[in-house]
């Protein structure tokens, strides 16, 4: 049936061709780009006035680490050293990231002046409080 | 009641189980990563164990190997709404060369990474022999 057409048969070869071709570029791109690509774990919870949020950054400290706030994104990155001393000789490397970029999109706009940032033991912790127009409000009702 | 319906029921049973925070949080096992050094003196191992405490982490070292394992409870309570709040368990062993001074061995807790300083036992140590001449 398929030598019916053949040059459907070398159209399917030259595609096949580029396939392989394209394969190779983005094999050869995304073993560039994996020492880049770690990120931090994160977990973040709900509450009505805010958002808790942790990320694991194992190795970086506080002042490694950057926290901006605009709108309802939170951008946290870091950077750190990671070097050799000259006497020592390396056997295994798994650690090899030294920085990282993670932004976050919240549902609601975020209060950028009640946030706070602290490391512990590896563990960053960011309270993000909602802005004041997000956050539920109680509304007296008066009698008449 | 057919068993599609009751199926599906038995699925909103466990979401609804597994948001309660009453409920322990799901086990997570992970392999921590390391960097292994070496200087004329010492092996230095550096595991990330974010979050991990002193005391709920265990070294071994026995019959040249070493073992670390460590446990974490979830860092906050609420509404995940990013991730899942679980409990980690970090484990990972490592057979080492012969000649660790066993007796030796130390280990500290900073930032989240540990660092375990596995010394040479005397005579594994390099050493420079002087050259006479006659």
């Amino acid at each position: 049936m398929w030598n019916y057409w053949p040059e459907f048969d070398s159209q399917l070869q030259s595609l096949d061709t580029l396939r392989r071709r394209m394969d190779r570029v983005f094999d050869e791109v995304s073993n560039d780009t994996t020492q880049e690509a770690w990120q931090p774990r994160a977990i973040a919870v709900e509450a009505e006035s805010g958002y808790a949020l942790t990320l694991d950054v194992p190795g970086y400290a506080e002042k490694d680490i950057h926290v901006s706030i605009l709108g309802d994104k939170l951008t946290v990155s870091g950077e750190r050293r990671n070097e050799i001393p000259t006497d020592w000789t390396a056997h295994r490397l798994e650690r090899n990231n030294v920085s990282f970029t993670r932004t976050f999109t919240w549902p609601t706009l975020l209060d950028g002046d009640g946030a706070t940032a602290s490391v512990q033991n590896g563990v960053l912790n960011i309270t993000l409080p909602k802005a004041a127009e997000a956050r539920p409000r109680q509304i007296a009702v008066a009698t008449h | 009641m057919n068993t599609q319906v009751m199926a599906k029921q038995k699925k909103q049973e466990v979401i609804a189980k597994t948001e309660n925070p009453l409920v322990p949080a799901r086990i997570v096992r992970s392999v921590p990563r390391v960097d292994i050094l070496e200087d004329a003196d010492q092996l230095l191992l550096i595991a990330e164990l974010p979050g991990v405490s002193a005391d709920s982490l265990e070294i071994k070292f026995a019959n040249d190997t070493l073992t670390l394992r460590g446990t974490r409870q979830p860092d906050i309570t609420g509404k995940p709404v990013l991730g899942q709040l679980v409990v980690m368990e970090y484990s990972r062993s490592f057979v080492l060369p012969q000649g660790i001074d066993a007796t030796k061995i130390s280990a500290k807790l900073v930032n989240g990474l540990l660092e375990v300083h596995l010394p040479k036992a005397a005579s594994y140590k390099p050493r420079v022999i002087a050259v006479k001449t006659a």
